[in-house]
């Protein structure tokens, strides 16, 4: 159940992450200017090694 | 159950992140206010350039500041909206009396600027604080960026330097209502990068 669940929140905070990179391609500023994606990009790192994590364990 | 509200609640999250960073990107209200203080960037105004025309900006415990010791130097500002006004308050040292100008490029990757005096006022401290108006009607606003040029001619020759302590700019256009929606959405449209 915690496998799934972090895979699930990995896979929003990625999709997340993309979203608002191409809306600031897209809108120079537009994310940027209120908002620091890196903090988004930490959650990513953080989530993905849980889910190495629990993929390891597993097998 | 827990796993899945803490889903909803992440997805909700992102949705109301996007909402509110598109409602600040807009600009609603009739004010977009930037501020450089020279002791924290700001994403919204870029460190003045090019480098080799300005000392590197000194930090202390009454604040921070740059000296620019030749002319002209560049920075530009992120404008999301388009602007009818802006106004400059800056902060200075200019101990020479040199002639010092500022305003932004009128035509873009044109050599043409809206350049307007600082003159002399009334002195706060050492700092000497002014404050300019300028009408950015007619002035070219579709890119993302709008540059701002601060020039002092005779600086490099009387070998004199002037000290800059704070920027801040106060952009101003009609808030945002049921007769101009359209316009305004139309502006903001055209500040997409092309």
């Amino acid at each position: 159940m915690m496998k799934d669940f972090f895979q699930d929140f990995f896979v929003i905070n990625m999709s997340a992450f993309f979203f608002f990179f191409t809306l600031e391609l897209i809108k120079e500023g537009l994310v940027s200017n209120h908002f620091n994606l890196n903090i988004i990009l930490v959650v990513i790192i953080f989530s993905g090694f849980l889910v190495l994590i629990y993929n390891l364990k597993k097998n | 159950m827990i796993v899945r509200l803490v889903k909803i609640f992440l997805i909700l999250f992102f949705i109301a992140l996007t909402v509110w960073l598109l409602w600040f990107d807009f600009v609603p209200g009739k004010n977009l206010v930037v501020n450089y203080d020279f002791c924290t960037t700001s994403p919204m105004l870029t460190e003045f350039s090019p480098g080799d025309r300005l000392w590197p900006v000194e930090k202390t415990q009454e604040g921070c500041w740059q000296k620019m010791a030749k002319s002209p130097v560049y920075f530009d500002v992120r404008t999301p909206q388009v602007f009818k006004t802006a106004e400059v308050e800056i902060k200075y040292k200019n101990l020479g009396e040199e002639k010092f100008q500022i305003g932004p490029q009128i035509i873009k990757n044109e050599w043409q600027w809206f350049l307007v005096d600082i003159l002399p006022t009334e002195q706060t401290g050492e700092w000497q604080v002014v404050k300019i108006n300028f009408n950015l009607e007619n002035v070219y606003q579709g890119a993302p960026m709008m540059r701002w040029l601060v020039s002092a001619p005779n600086l490099e020759q009387n070998q004199q330097s002037i000290v800059i302590g704070a920027i801040k700019i106060v952009f101003q256009k009609d808030r945002l209502s049921f007769v101009n929606v359209t316009e305004q959405i139309k502006n903001y449209l055209r500040k997409i990068k092309r």
